[in-house]
């Protein structure tokens, strides 16, 4: 019925004069690609896409929509998580749309408003290097991760950006900001490695260099799909656990967009449960929320797994203090050497001698001249 | 001379590097912030970091730069012209690009690191050697900015006078003409072309990035995206002030016409093969060292997979269109830059070393992420305005002009040198003989400059096909270019298809390096100086 519904409503669109809609995607664009073109085919709507990777996306995309506030150029933005989409939200820069296809999401993965909603969500689970380890003696809760029994053996992404990012502002929201800061520090000082992002920690997995590893279920499947030998254990299942974090991708209409029917169009194209399928069939394997939704054996369903209850109100509160000191604790020094302790004064004393001398040589220079 | 007034030369630089500075600018002080962001000592920490690695990249680059640009510069030897294309192609190549080449070498499981692991050697290429010291970012960033230092100096060796210099053989010999003639006209661009590459270390962010290397422009970029884009904007000063004070430093003395003789050109002075294999080092370490890299990636996953050379095949499927968005956005660029950077070249010609060409220097180490949101944050402000306002929506303006911004400096010195090896003598002859300005310009700035524009336009072509960061934020939505593509392709870990997309994508950008140096080689047989 509903795909009938959009079926019609893409036919009214399809007599309309605009028929471009311009979608910002920070998902894989491996992974949206083909649903960009499957819309195109169904509604006669050309897709202008702007694409980014994950690494680079809240460089890229979110500094080019903050950037582009109140003239934007994209209609709609396709985000791969949903700290940057409560960012956004809190800017203002988004207009409220309630789909009709996003009824049966649970109500923890969408904005009340419509401000914005998730679909398709990647579960933050430890992988296991089969050949260096058993998955049946390995973690089992992201906290083992700074557990002294795990030292040295663990590696997961820094959490500057991406999903990484939300899981501390999810662990913020929960435990108190403190507590999660405590815990990333107490994670450091136990040896897990801290790499750029999830792909290079699943990597670091993968080719051996630890056995145990932190990341998301898309990356585990990738390297599955290569080849490697990777258990995946879906953490915090236990009675007392708060169970697994599961992180949607998340669509949203944005505010003054130049052809909003056509972006309402694409929303309700993308929240449709064919959509989560082919996500779910992917090398993404994501998992569907929609109810009832058919999957690979490989993916685990929503209604499967102990999932982690998100206020995400909370958690965007969270966004807007914990990014800072994530900041100083993992760029401020080399954390894969040593822990931020206070202030180190030296680099500012090196700075001031290079300041002075730099003044003696310009100064001697134009003596010279003179 | 033609007399540009001080306002047309700086229009179109106003336009793509100005504007959006200034908006970049005031957005860093808007809401009463003020420079107490840059007083926190972890900023220090991560300033020092950042000059350390760019003096030592610097210092690198001379190391393996001078020798190469002096050894193409002074003299003829075999397969001389493949030295001097090739030594190119490492700016062709995008630093992550370079990166990922040169970790499969010495990365974590890179060949040359498990070899040295089985001996019980303990290498990291991403650790510090000493506190503030980076090595390894240093060595990949050298690798990829050698170039500006190597070809600087060969140009300006191609520029010696020729009597000076056969002067100089006859009275003492080779090694009198060398000392005398040839090296001084060398190390006369040295202190400029450091001052490029370090102004380019500082500000590089893909090499640090992928090597988890701490650097301000790290801080800076996580703040950006994170924090407010005022307050990224604002940790962005430090960089610019440490290139200015580089470009202070260092000077540019490559001005001392005495160096320089005009359009003549020198006899090389004559280099056996064993200067071949010498020349052929840094170009191994340049190019050979990462593409190797790349291919061995591409073999190997061929062999497991068994594919052999479907990656070619499809990812040319998937990204043609993206290689001419490329290519068009790099020829408008290229034209914008060669007609911003022509007055402005000849202001700086008239009055080198002054105050704004420093400045202007100094701007190559701004992050390109502060000229991409700069140029959106100032060409919105036209949206609804007749005709400009779609071209904001739906041009190519803002890639174009951000482009331009991008590199604007780098053409204007190589323009800047082009004049300061002109014989003013003609034009001025012409003025008294009351030809007009325009008539000056195209019977003699023209053809003295010919040879000069095409390198200037090569220069220009090739960084805009290779650039990354600054196009990611204004190409037009349904318009990616290649290395956008590349940068996504990275993070599925398809490394077979990004090989082949990275050796696809070097082969486009030698395409304007190849055009120029066809065109090169014909004028110098004409010349009688083919190598």
């Amino acid at each position: 019925m509903r795909t009938l519904l959009f079926m019609a409503l893409a036919a009214v669109m399809a007599l309309g004069q605009s028929r471009v809609v311009t979608v910002y995607v920070s998902t894989d664009f491996e992974h949206a690609e083909p649903i960009l073109k499957e819309f195109e085919k169904a509604t006669g709507i050309k897709v202008e896409a702007v694409s980014d990777t994950e690494d680079n996306k809240t460089v890229g995309l979110v500094n080019r929509l903050i950037a582009e506030a109140g003239a934007t150029r994209a209609d709609v933005f396709w985000n791969n998580e949903t700290g940057q989409a409560i960012r956004l939200a809190k800017k203002g820069i988004l207009a409220p749309y309630v789909s009709a296809n996003a009824a049966t999401i649970p109500a923890g993965f969408k904005d009340p408003s419509g401000l914005w909603t998730g679909f398709g969500a990647r579960g933050r689970i430890l992988v296991v290097n089969t050949q260096a380890a058993d998955p049946k003696s390995a973690p089992s809760r992201v906290a083992d991760l700074a557990d002294p029994k795990w030292r040295g053996t663990c590696v997961m992404s820094k959490p500057l950006f991406g999903t990484t990012l939300t899981h501390a502002a999810v662990l913020a929201s929960t435990n108190g900001k403190d507590a999660m800061l405590k815990w990333f520090k107490s994670a450091l000082e136990n040896g897990t490695r801290f790499e750029k992002g999830n792909a290079p920690a699943m990597k670091e997995v993968s080719d051996g260099g630890r056995p145990f590893g932190l990341t998301d279920t898309d990356d585990a499947h990738a390297a599955r799909l290569d080849g490697k030998s990777i258990a995946v254990i879906y953490p915090d299942q236990g009675k007392d656990d708060p169970g697994v974090l599961l992180i949607p991708n998340t669509v949203m209409l944005m505010k003054g967009a130049p052809h909003p029917e056509e972006a309402k169009a694409f929303i309700d194209f993308v929240l449709r449960p064919e959509t989560e399928r082919a996500l779910a069939d992917g090398r993404s394997a994501q998992i569907p929320l929609h109810p009832g939704v058919a999957k690979p054996p490989h993916v685990k369903g929503y209604e499967d797994l102990k999932v982690m209850a998100v206020d995400w109100n909370r958690v965007a509160d969270a966004l807007e203090g914990a990014p800072d000191d994530l900041g100083r604790l993992f760029i401020g020094t080399n954390p894969n050497e040593a822990v931020s302790g206070g202030a180190d004064r030296t680099p500012t004393y090196i700075l001031a001698g290079v300041i002075a001398l730099v003044c003696v040589v310009l100064i001697a220079k134009r003596r010279a001249r003179a | 001379m033609i007399r540009s007034g001080r306002w047309t030369a700086w229009a179109l630089p106003a336009l793509c590097l100005v504007a959006p500075m200034t908006a970049i600018g005031i957005e860093a002080f808007r809401e009463g912030r003020s420079i107490e962001t840059l007083l926190d000592p972890a900023i220090h920490g991560l300033l020092v970091n950042t000059l350390a690695l760019a003096a030592l990249a610097t210092l690198f680059a001379v190391v393996v730069g001078f020798p190469l640009g002096f050894a193409i510069g002074a003299y003829a030897f075999p397969l001389r012209s493949f030295v001097v294309a090739a030594a190119f192609v490492p700016l062709l190549v995008p630093h992550h690009i370079h990166t990922i080449g040169w970790m499969r070498w010495i990365g974590r499981q890179g060949w040359i690191t498990t070899r040295l692991a089985e001996d019980g050697i303990a290498f990291d290429v991403r650790a510090a050697w000493i506190p503030y010291v980076w090595p390894g970012p240093a060595w990949i960033l050298a690798m990829a900015l050698f170039p500006l230092v190597a070809l600087p100096v060969a140009d300006a060796l191609r520029r010696i006078d020729r009597e000076s210099a056969a002067a100089a053989r006859i009275a003492g010999g080779t090694r009198a003409a060398l000392t005398a003639v040839y090296m001084p006209a060398a190390k006369a661009v040295l202190p400029g072309a450091a001052a490029l590459v370090f102004a380019l270390a500082a500000g590089a962010y893909a090499v640090p990035s992928l090597l988890d290397t701490p650097v301000l422009v790290q801080r800076l970029f996580f703040t950006f995206s994170q924090r407010s884009q005022g307050e990224g904007a604002l940790l962005a000063l430090p960089l610019f002030v440490s290139a200015a004070v580089a470009a202070s430093l260092l000077g540019d003395p490559s001005w001392r016409r005495g160096t320089l003789g005009g359009a003549a050109r020198a006899v090389r002075l004559p280099g056996g093969p064993w200067m071949t294999c010498a020349a052929l080092v840094p170009v191994l370490l340049g190019v050979g060292v990462p593409m190797a890299g790349l291919i061995g990636k591409l073999v190997e996953e061929s062999r497991r997979t068994g594919e052999g050379l479907a990656a070619f095949q499809l990812v040319w499927a998937r990204t043609a269109a993206s290689f001419g968005n490329g290519l068009l956005f790099a020829t408008l660029a290229g034209l914008v830059l060669l007609v911003a950077a022509w007055p402005l070249a000849r202001r700086f010609a008239a009055r080198p070393g002054g105050a704004s060409e420093r400045g202007l220097t100094a701007l190559i180490a701004m992050p390109p992420v502060l000229l991409g949101v700069g140029t959106i944050l100032f060409w919105k402000e036209t949206d609804g305005v007749p005709v400009i306002g779609g071209l904001y929506r739906d041009g190519l303006i803002l890639v174009v002009l951000a482009l331009a911004g991008r590199f604007l400096p780098i053409v204007v010195r190589v323009l800047r040198d082009g004049f300061l090896g002109l014989d003013p003598s003609a034009e001025e002859a012409a003025r008294l003989a009351g030809a007009s300005s325009a008539k000056r310009f195209r019977m003699i700035s023209l053809p003295m400059m010919a040879s000069t524009l095409g390198v200037a336009w090569t220069a220009a072509m090739t960084l805009a096909l290779v650039e990354l960061d600054t196009t990611l934020l204004t190409y037009p939505p349904g318009m990616e270019t290649v290395q956008v593509r590349i940068f996504n392709m990275v993070h599925y870990a398809r490394d077979a298809e990004v090989s082949a997309l990275c050796l696809l994508a070097t082969a486009l950008g030698l395409l304007p390096v190849v055009i120029h140096a066809l065109i090169t080689s014909g004028e110098e047989e004409r010349h009688g100086h083919g190598a």
